[in-house]
């Protein structure tokens, strides 16, 4: 089962999957968010720092998320995708589509401006 | 000689990836570029979370087949096989979608990872091959 970890800070919760996010973990993590956004109303910070690869389910869980999260007026930001989560979300045009934070400086302003 | 290999697994995701993982492993060997490793290994993801997905209905009864064929410093050819339901009718696969789509984006993808593409079924088996032309650089020294 995947393993999410959850932190607060500078308001945001925190959360970092592990090192990959494709058909073989998506259907864990869509009930692991499920009773995340359930149980917390913060902004919601999906670090993908260390995530070294995604496929197209995980890119759709991402989507989701963040329809989900905007349509009921909350922040879902990408907290420094990595150069290869970065480069698929660039192939299927979905870079604009999310707040993503290349820096902590980012962050915080993104953070503050809820 | 043409390096040539062929790899197989159970149709569920987590032999799928498994199976794409030994076989970007292999196409490791002789590969240096790091991006392209990459590109493979999302392209062939995508191909056998199809097969996984679409020709067997996430039954894991099935079989997955991946042969990788090197033509060193030309190109290289997979091939993702299974033995379920055919291929319907290819959906469009030159535009990227709606930004909120959930599902419906791996044709579109494998499609801008590879220079050619083409299906065949024969005997119950369905096959997509994917090729992709490799400059000499992107080649181990050794091949």
């Amino acid at each position: 089962m995947e393993t999410l970890l959850l932190s607060f800070k500078n308001g945001g919760l925190h959360v970092t999957p592990g090192r990959e996010i494709t058909i073989d973990e998506v259907s864990e993590l869509k009930k692991s968010f499920e009773s995340i956004l359930t149980e917390h109303q913060a902004p919601l910070v999906l670090d993908l720092s260390g995530v070294g690869f995604i496929d197209s389910s995980g890119i759709g869980l991402l989507a989701a998320l963040n329809t989900r999260m905007k349509n009921a007026g909350r922040l879902l930001v990408l907290r420094k995708p990595s150069p290869n989560v970065r480069k698929t979300l660039e192939l299927v045009q979905l870079l604009p589509y999310f707040e993503i934070a290349d820096s902590d400086e980012e962050l915080i302003g993104l953070l503050q401006n809820v | 000689m043409k390096p040539r290999f062929r790899l197989q697994c159970r149709s569920c995701p987590k032999d799928g990836r498994k199976l794409v993982k030994a076989a970007v492993c292999l196409l490791g060997e002789y590969l240096a570029d790091e991006s392209l490793l990459h590109d493979m290994e999302l392209a062939l993801t995508e191909a056998c979370a199809n097969v996984i997905l679409h020709a067997y209905g996430l039954s894991p009864e099935g079989k997955v087949e991946i042969v990788v064929r090197l033509k060193p410093g030309r190109r290289l050819a997979l091939e993702i096989s299974d033995w379920g339901r055919p291929p319907d009718k290819l959906p469009d696969c030159e535009k990227a979608g709606p930004a909120d789509a959930e599902s419906g984006r791996g044709l579109f993808i494998i499609s801008k990872l590879v220079d050619r593409q083409s299906r065949s079924c024969c005997g119950g088996k369905n096959t997509l091959v994917l090729e992709k032309d490799v400059p000499e650089q992107a080649w181990k020294p050794s091949c």
